[in-house]
């Protein structure tokens, strides 16, 4: 039997409880929003990293995690795994470490469905797509990198704020098949879009990376699209790579004026699926290590 | 079984494939040795010269498992890139149809990302 929307019984989310919701998520601690607001200094090292992050002990815990993997060991020994770090740098290995910190800014919620190892791995990988879509187009690298790991934030206010009505919402999706956006829309008459921007200001993300997060899905529509643009086409890539591994998984549809303003034919992408998924597969060795 | 060389093009060589055959340049020079090891550097070399096609020594046919796995990676790929049933249509109309994913976005793009990722899938293949 296919449901309509009408017969779910999750409720729309009202307007109001949203903001108050969203006014009781945590404040991001300083160092966090100094890592977040940094991402256009090139000269950022690991001595200068592990300084920032030493203010805080959760994250100094997570960063040293990070420095004992194989990504800044001399003991690697995969060649290929050698070949991706030096691609990725410190800099994007500071992304991983946000990404890091803000997870743990969303208390765990039972939200049957909903697999937070999922949602970060397909973070990671379309930030790691955006990173070589950027690098192809000669664009900053860095606000790529960080818009692709941010883009889908909406989702994680949603499965913590409501996550009884989100659960509801992957079953209706999983039952007609349909987008999970168009699901959200359907059942709560709100999206991750939308929850994300809401979020974005809230923490003062940087104007680049507000437009990326609300534009990721309708790119044409936030004005100078560049960064929404690649994050739009790396989020179809990722999908289309299956990277994740989701088994239901589907691709969303890439907007062609989206496309079109990037620019690159078969060969350039051929590169891009190819370095994506060797820069992706050295991030998730590193992260289950 | 005796070796067998294919014509890769460039973007799919990596570093320790062997050329079964020299490289040439337009004038007919030998840029690189049939025989040799490529390296990192020679295939950005080889990048530079626009070398769009080389041919490398591949190990033995394709066995029965390559192929099983080959068509169970397109099937996926097909799977992925499944379109919309019309059930999940109509929902698009009920959510907001200004920016719904399925009335904004034209099917072009993403037949062309769906063609290139079947592509590379099978790039491996002779």
């Amino acid at each position: 039997m296919i449901f309509k929307p009408d017969d779910i019984p999750a409720q729309k989310i009202d307007t109001e409880d949203f903001v108050r919701k969203l006014q009781n998520l945590p404040v991001l601690s300083t160092v966090v929003m100094d890592l977040l607001n940094c991402v256009d200094q090139e000269e950022l090292d690991i001595a200068t990293l592990a300084r920032k992050v030493s203010h805080d002990q959760a994250l100094t815990a997570k960063t040293l995690r990070f420095a004992n993997s194989p990504f800044f060991g001399s003991q690697a020994k995969v060649t290929s795994v050698q070949q991706a770090i030096s691609m990725l740098g410190v800099q994007s290995i500071r992304h991983l470490i946000t990404a890091t910190a803000l997870a743990g800014h969303f208390p765990e919620r039972d939200c049957p469905g909903f697999n937070s190892r999922t949602f970060w791995l397909h973070s990671m990988a379309t930030a790691v797509c955006c990173r070589v879509l950027a690098m192809h187009l000669h664009l900053n690298q860095e606000y790529a990198f960080t818009a692709g790991l941010l883009h889908d934030i909406g989702r994680l206010v949603l499965v913590s704020g409501y996550p009884h009505e989100y659960a509801a919402v992957i079953a209706y999706r999983s039952q007609v098949d349909c987008f999970l956006l168009d699901a959200e829309r359907a059942l709560l008459g709100t999206d991750h879009v939308e929850t994300g921007k809401a979020l974005a200001k809230h923490w003062n993300f940087s104007e680049t990376i507000q437009h990326a997060i609300a534009g990721h899905h309708s790119p044409a529509s936030v004005g100078n699209a560049s960064v929404a643009s690649i994050v739009h086409v790396a989020n179809s890539i990722v999908q289309g790579l299956d990277l994740c591994e989701v088994a239901d998984d589907r691709v969303a549809p890439v907007c062609q004026a989206a496309w079109d303003s990037l620019g690159m034919h078969e060969q350039n992408y051929a590169e891009i699926f190819r370095e994506t998924e060797l820069q992706f597969g050295a991030i998730s060795q590193a992260l289950t290590d | 079984m005796p070796n067998h060389y294919r014509q890769i093009p460039i973007s799919a060589a990596a570093s320790g494939m062997v050329l079964s055959d020299a490289v040439l340049d337009t004038k007919g020079y030998v840029l690189v040795p049939k025989g040799t090891v490529l390296t990192t550097a020679m295939l950005k070399a080889l990048d530079r010269h626009e070398i769009e096609v080389i041919a490398v020594v591949c190990e033995g046919d394709l066995t029965e498992n390559d192929q099983v796995e080959h068509i169970q990676l397109c099937l996926r790929v097909e799977q992925l890139f499944r379109k919309p049933s019309a059930v999940s249509k109509s929902i698009s109309l009920v959510s907001d149809t200004n920016t719904s994913l399925s009335c904004e976005s034209s099917l072009t793009a993403t037949d062309v990302l769906h063609r290139y990722i079947l592509n590379f899938r099978s790039k491996d293949l002779p």
